[in-house]
């Protein structure tokens, strides 16, 4: 599903090259749950973006389903990322003048769903989730669990191959983390693809491979 | 899709009631300004649009060229070329030509006397020119006959009451029995001149030959060539061309005997309302400036500019906040040019809400409007295309010119900056932001200095000494010969009043515009033509006007000899002839003049056209024995009501069949300022407006960087710096910004001003006072503003600001 193929990411600091990553070799099959781990400052965020399309690479190929993600041009990248991947955010990153309804709602806008089949899966969604009677509150009206819950919801709405989470729980406490984890754990049985970034042993393993980074560098 | 953006268009205006508050009421302000400048500036360009044949119809215009002259345009030309022009020029249908205008009282029968108060003549063809809808009569006939007069509906029923008017006979103050052959609607206010009631010239003919001498051998009057009398215009014939034409009418006039002195020129029609006011004995009403045009235009322009650099920096001071929800949509899928329409699509919204708002604001300052320029003007969108043109295209412009570099700035965020958590928009496009305040209190401070000398120069005017004094002086007009007649009688009676100082007949005043004539000053070459303008007026004249003798006498009425024969002249009369004592001199009156007329004495120069214009060469003639046109009265200082209650009871008397009837000297001067002080007065108003909104949007912008610098100041605090010292922090960054601006403001200012003054023969100086006074006031305004928010921020408890950090 994803290959990267010595990818490298730095950026000019004056005279010097700072590199950020440096010749990453990684291989993703479809129905993985990978967990990106290492210390602070180590790439992990940056590995996720830039396999996530947010970011791009200074050197190297990625091949995501046989497309050269690092050739494409701004459109077929946005493309490809809104047809297969979801995104969910360590501070969850909702919009705060849209309610539940309207968040989840949001991704759908952008990918071409007539009103009719928003509108049942954002209900199927809520369903799922089981926060039909939350849909018409504001996120600042939730807790943070709650709004994560949202988050996920959010992300994985149109049905993503792929679902990238930065840290999903790290604002969370303990219980609200446990049950984020073992719905994304639910997820990837589903057969959704699941790469996260996580500092805790525990929740990585969740996963079904750990990735260990550490200063930009895979460690085997 | 478009509902998603309009919920979170709708939630962030009403979440951030400030910010929405100050970019509403600042377009709003600015869009109601330009909608009534729009208002104004259609209605300025209206004239004679009604008229569909206004774009081949031209006024004949004359330049005299003489010495003395200052060589302007004359709204006046010879009687005859009028109609000889369309026999000699293929290319001109046909001639038009108008008298001036007179107050004339019409009796009905027993009915009450009533004053038209523009009664002018005109040739039979003139509802071939103007085709003003005719109520009641035929418009090819009507001014056919002698005798025949056309009324306005309004001035009809002032006469007639609820009778008839067509084909009754009236009696005009001069005695003569008149026909009225038609009734006009009354005339809308958008043409260039005005009349109540319209004779033929058939009757100024008929009475001039009745009156002519038996066996003179001269022209009446209006078929002369030798002088500029008569309104006249040409209609040309469609698709024929006018240039050239003031050339070859200029020859036209040589061939048939007209001094060299005079040039011809054509001005169309369309550009008599707006580009006359150079033009002097111009019969033109209510004269407008196509520089104002174009001055309330710019205004209009900058207002709008500064509300919409309001919204832009508001908007991306902001852009932080915004920009999670921009990362966040990119995240979910949106393409770049998805959220630039969205945030297009957020001002568009704004600037629709403003609009709302601008629109009854324009109605109902409207009145405000329409009092000072002295017209009808009506907001109505149904039934004005142009207007809610300009309402549509003011949404689009403004819309999108304010939001285009909001949506550019908050789109090009990058999600994974943005997301990553501590991200500041802040300190980026700070520069431009402070460069767009500068901007825009550069504009204010133009603005202001623009307001303080069309102020001084108006104060400067009213103040100026005019050489004769206008305060306190009631002129009385004799409306026809049996007035006149009385009018000696009329001033013995005022004399023996006490609250009337000194009282002086006469035909000319100043200010009103006098007359001219040809003078061969002794000792001057024939070729040398020169032309003074003229006053005829009794000895009186100079106690009651304040006038001074700088060199010689006055007329004495004790002297028989002073009936004739002598006259006064002016210093610039002097001057220009380079007399240095003039009082030997003599001056020679028409071709046949061989014995001349003394000059015996010189009167200090006064301002006897608007100040606008230089002061020519005048000669003062003795009135003599004949009966004069009018009676100017100084009245006692603070006896004003008296006075004219025994005028009025006086002339109750001795014009019985007249309605009383006066006038105030210093009126009349004001009158001839009324559109520079209405100028003033809107340049004023603008001018607070415009200081306004910029005004809110520095409050706006000084209340975000001081949120932002929060922290910081928390910090200060905590170190121990003073209130003093952290409001001086504040304060002092912005008012480095607006001293920038005076900078920039003072050279646009001064070379607008300039420029208006040029309009002025006699102005104020451009005094350094006016800049540096509009400098510190912008600064002043901005130091309030700014302050507000940094003692606000200075006061906060540090331990608040710093708890979240």
């Amino acid at each position: 599903m994803i290959k990267l193929r010595s990818v490298t990411k730095a950026y000019n600091s004056g005279v010097d090259k700072t590199f950020v990553l440096r010749n990453i070799n990684l291989h993703v099959k479809e129905g993985e749950f990978i967990s990106i781990m290492g210390p602070s400052g180590a790439g992990k965020s940056t590995l996720l973006h830039i396999i996530g399309m947010l970011d791009s690479i200074s050197d190297g190929e990625y091949h995501f389903f046989d497309q050269p993600v690092h050739a494409l041009n701004e459109k077929k990248r946005a493309a490809l990322y809104k047809e297969y991947l979801g995104f969910v955010f360590q501070s969850y990153h909702l919009i705060d003048d849209l309610t539940v309804y309207e968040n989840l709602e949001m991704p759908l806008l952008y990918k071409k769903y007539n009103s009719s089949e928003r509108k049942s899966l954002v209900c199927d969604t809520l369903d799922r989730f089981q926060i039909v009677g939350k849909k018409n509150l504001f996120p600042n009206q939730l807790s943070g669990g709650q709004q994560q819950l949202v988050g996920v919801a959010r992300a994985i709405i149109s049905k993503p191959k792929l679902l990238l989470a930065d840290e999903p729980t790290g604002n969370l406490h303990s219980v609200q983390g446990e049950e984020i984890m073992q719905l994304l754990s639910n997820l990837n049985q589903d057969r959704t693809t699941i790469i996260q970034v996580t500092h805790s042993e525990k929740n990585a393993g969740y996963g079904t491979r750990i990735l260990q980074l550490k200063d930009g560098w895979i460690e085997n | 899709m478009f509902a998603n953006y309009l919920k979170i268009a709708l939630r962030n205006l009403l979440r951030h009631k400030g910010y929405s508050i100050i970019n509403i009421a600042g377009l709003a302000i600015g869009m109601a300004a330009c909608l009534l400048i729009v208002l104004y500036i259609q209605r300025e360009l209206s004239f004679e649009n009604m008229n569909p044949k206004a774009d081949r119809i031209y006024r004949v215009l004359t330049i005299d060229k003489a010495l003395g002259t200052n060589n302007q345009r004359v709204g006046i030309t010879m009687p005859a070329l009028g109609p000889a022009v369309p026999p000699a020029f293929p290319d001109v249908e046909a001639s038009l030509r108008v008298t001036g205008s007179a107050k004339t009282l019409l009796t009905y029968g027993d009915r009450p006397s009533v004053y038209a108060e523009n009664l002018r003549m005109a040739d039979s063809n003139f509802f071939d020119f103007f085709n003003f809808p005719m109520l009641q009569g035929d418009p090819a006939t009507a001014l056919k006959e002698p005798f025949a007069l056309v009324l306005t509906a309004k001035l009809a029923r002032q006469i007639f009451g609820e009778e008839d008017a067509l084909g009754k006979t009236i009696k005009t103050g001069n005695g003569n029995d008149v026909k009225v052959t038609g009734v006009l609607k009354d005339l809308p206010d958008n043409i260039h001149f005005d009349f109540d009631a319209l004779g033929s010239i058939a009757t100024l003919k008929s009475l001039l030959n009745a009156n002519r001498p038996p066996n003179s051998t001269r022209p009446i009057w209006i078929e002369q060539w030798q002088l500029i009398a008569m309104p006249t215009y040409l209609m040309f014939r469609e698709g024929s061309s006018v240039s050239g034409y003031d050339q070859k009418l200029t020859k036209f006039c040589r061939e048939n005997g007209v001094g060299e002195n005079f040039e011809i020129t054509l001005q169309p029609l369309l550009g008599a309302h707006l580009r006359s006011k150079d033009v002097i004995m111009d019969y033109v009403a209510n004269k407008g400036d196509v520089n104002n045009v174009y001055t309330f235009a710019a205004i209009a322009v900058l207002i709008l500019l500064i509300a919409v650099i309001n919204y832009m920096n508001l908007s991306t001071a902001r852009g932080a906040e915004r920009a999670k929800e921009v990362g966040i949509r990119k995240v979910v899928g949106s393409l770049r040019s998805q959220l630039i329409v969205q945030f297009l699509g957020e001002s568009l919204l704004i600037t629709l809400v403003a609009l709302l708002l601008a629109e009854p604001l324009a109605y109902t300052t409207l009145p405000w409007l329409n009092g000072l320029i002295g017209a009808h003007l009506t907001f109505n969108l149904a039934h004005n295309a142009l207007l809610l043109a300009c309402v549509i295209l003011l949404l689009f412009i403004v819309g999108i010119v304010s939001g285009l570099y909001p949506a550019f700035v908050l789109t090009g965020f990058k999600p994974v900056t943005v997301l990553k958590g501590s991200f500041k928009t802040g300190q980026k496009g700070t520069k431009l932001r402070k460069g767009l305040v500068v901007f825009q209190f550069a504009l204010s401070i133009a603005l202001i200095t623009m307001a303080a000398v069309i102020q001084r120069q108006i104060y400067y005017v009213q103040h100026k000494d005019l050489g004769y004094n206008r305060d306190q002086v009631l002129v009385f007009d004799m409306f026809d010969r049996s007035m006149g007649a009385n009018l000696a009688t009329f001033r013995e009676e005022l004399s023996k009043q006490s609250s009337f100082v000194s009282l002086a007949e006469g035909f000319d005043v100043p200010g009103r515009g006098f007359g001219r004539t040809r003078v061969r000053p002794e000792g001057v070459a024939d070729e040398n033509i020169w032309i003074w303008s003229s006053m005829t007026v009794s000895p009186e004249v100079l106690p009651t006007l304040g006038m001074e003798i700088a060199q010689g006498r006055n007329f004495n009425r004790e002297m028989a000899t002073d009936t004739n024969g002598v006259v006064l002249i002016n210093e610039t009369a002097a001057r220009a002839l380079g007399w240095e004592n003039p009082l030997s001199k003599r001056l020679y009156f028409g071709q046949s003049d061989s014995i001349g007329t003394q000059v015996i004495g010189v009167v200090k120069d006064f301002h006897f056209t608007a100040l606008h214009q230089k002061i020519e060469p005048v000669v003062i003639f003795p009135l003599g024995n004949t009966p004069g046109g009018l009676l100017m009265a100084r009245i006692q200082g603070g006896r004003i009501a008296e006075a004219l209650e025994s005028a009025q009871q006086k002339w109750k008397e001795i014009f019985p069949g007249h309605p009383f009837s006066y006038s105030f000297l210093d009126d009349e001067f004001n009158a001839t300022y009324r559109q520079d002080i209405n100028t003033g007065k809107i340049v004023n108003t603008f001018t607070i407006l415009a200081i306004f909104i910029a005004c809110l949007g520095l409050f706006g912008l000084a209340s975000y960087s001081t949120a932002q610098r929060n922290k910081e100041i928390g910090v200060r605090k905590v170190m121990g710096a003073s209130i003093g010292t952290i409001v001086r922090l504040l304060v002092l960054d912005f008012l480095r910004w607006v001293v920038i601006a005076n900078l920039i403001a003072w050279p646009l200012a001064l070379y607008i001003a300039s420029k208006w003054l040029d309009g002025f023969a006699y102005r104020t100086t451009l005094s350094v006072w006016s800049f540096l006074a509009a400098g510190t006031m912008a600064l002043f305004i901005a130091l309030i503003t700014v302050s507000f928010q940094a003692v606000n921020a200075a006061t906060t408890n540090p331990v608040k600001s710093l708890r979240y950090e």
